[in-house]
């Protein structure tokens, strides 16, 4: 990925870093909007995420791809965030026992396919992201996931299928079928 | 050759990704409104008043060491219990060498005439707010009397050195050179001008000047001791020398 002016980039160097914040927001943030439940999860894990990478950026390696380094900050505090909000929502229908469920309206207004990217594993998700939104190669996206580079192929392969499973039975029945089975069409 | 819809899902999934991703915006990022500035700039006031906190303390530590060094190093005890002790030994004798007439006006009269001419010799400031019916009693008004001024830089509170060994000419004090290194840190601190810049901001400098602790006869804006007057030398010669080891 080629974030603008990467190779200026000093460890340490607060205005850089402010460089570096304004160059990238957005692509992190479209990440993040994949993972987690809404826009508000996402900005606040964002900032999270920035303010992580800003206390280590004096240690930042500048042979790693810096954009990669700030995913996988900003992917491990969504995944932390996800895991947090799990237990809420556990602790609300265990109160909730007996009461209908009210319908969530960012649930109903979200598109099929954000909805069901976020019912994935969060590192299965962002990969998917990486790869089909931001371009990354596999090194990049095995250094935001923080897994080897070989896995990285076979990770994107488990999340398609499991995305084409989930999504299967949204669509016309015998438009998809699930691990490559031809259509009917 | 027969396509799999794995063949079809790919290219469909890239092209819903970003026609669903891409256009979802988060705010127009500014990195001065970024968190992580908030907090760093929290820290750096922290940090900030850290430094100032301990630059104080070390001030106050120095201030203190210094005073207390200093009146160590002129009565030449470093024990502050015996300091007064030995003021009082010093002004008893200087009061058995001027006898008068016994009387309460004229025994404060020498009880202060002999504590000023202690502080002369010794380098202490004294408060010249002495009441008005003791001057008349014992000629000329004595706060500049006794003292000699401060040397060019010294601050204007600075303890004077010890002048064992010095003599007073002029209103300023001689002293060899060895001596110079007994009048404890206050008197470097004077040549390095922080206890002058802190008595010309004010500090002490005002004290000085509205009868408190400052010079004695000292010029403020030169630091050169004043002219003793020719009462002034008659009342200094009047008094008898004590050595600072008495």
């Amino acid at each position: 990925v080629d974030v603008p002016g990467r190779q200026e980039y000093r460890p340490g160097s607060a205005q850089d870093f402010d460089r570096l914040y304004e160059a990238t927001y957005q692509r992190l943030f479209g990440t993040l909007i994949a993972l987690l439940r809404d826009r508000a999860a996402a900005e606040d894990c964002v900032q999270e995420a920035y303010l992580r990478a800003f206390q280590a950026w004096p240690r930042w390696k500048p042979d790693a791809p810096v954009e990669a380094w700030l995913h996988r900050i900003a992917i491990n505090v969504a995944v932390s965030h996800r895991r947090r909000e799990r237990l809420r929502e556990v602790g609300e229908v265990v109160r909730r026992l007996g009461v209908p469920h009210d319908v969530d309206p960012i649930e109903t207004s979200t598109p099929d396919l954000l909805r069901e990217l976020r019912q994935l594993p969060p590192k299965q998700a962002a990969a998917l992201v990486l790869r089909h939104v931001h371009g990354y190669s596999n090194r990049e996206i095995a250094h935001a996931l923080g897994v080897p580079e070989r896995t990285v192929a076979s990770r994107l392969a488990a999340a398609r299928a499991r995305l084409q499973d989930r999504l299967a039975w949204l669509r016309s029945p015998g438009i998809w079928l699930p691990n490559g089975v031809p259509s009917d069409k | 050759m027969r396509r799999t819809v794995a063949d079809d899902f790919e290219p469909w999934l890239e092209r819903e990704l970003r026609r669903t991703i891409e256009p979802v915006r988060g705010p127009r990022p500014h990195a001065v409104q970024a968190a992580y500035r908030a907090v760093a700039a929290r820290r750096d006031p922290l940090a900030a008043v850290g430094a100032r906190a301990a630059a104080a303390i070390v001030a106050v530590g120095l201030a203190v060491g210094g005073g207390l060094s200093g009146a160590a190093a002129v009565t030449g005890t470093p024990i502050p219990a015996s300091w007064g002790e030995l003021v009082a030994q010093a002004v008893t004798s200087c009061r058995d060498q001027a006898p008068r007439e016994p009387s309460p006006a004229t025994e404060a009269g020498d009880a202060r005439r002999c504590v000023i001419a202690l502080t002369g010799q010794w380098g202490e400031t004294l408060v010249p707010d002495r009441p008005a019916d003791v001057a008349p009693a014992h000629g000329p008004s004595t706060p500049a009397a006794p003292q000699a001024g401060p040397a060019p830089g010294e601050g204007e509170d600075t303890p004077k050195p010890a002048p064992s060994g010095g003599k007073q000419v002029d209103g300023e004090a001689q002293t060899s050179g060895g001596e110079t290194g007994q009048s404890g840190e206050s008197g470097q601190a004077g040549e390095t001008g922080e206890s002058g810049q802190a008595g010309e901001t004010g500090g002490s400098g005002q004290a000085g000047e509205t009868g408190g602790s400052g010079q004695l006869g000292g010029d403020r804006t030169t630091g050169q001791g004043r002219r003793p007057s020719d009462q002034d030398k008659r009342t200094r010669g009047a008094l008898p020398t004590i050595a600072p080891d008495q």
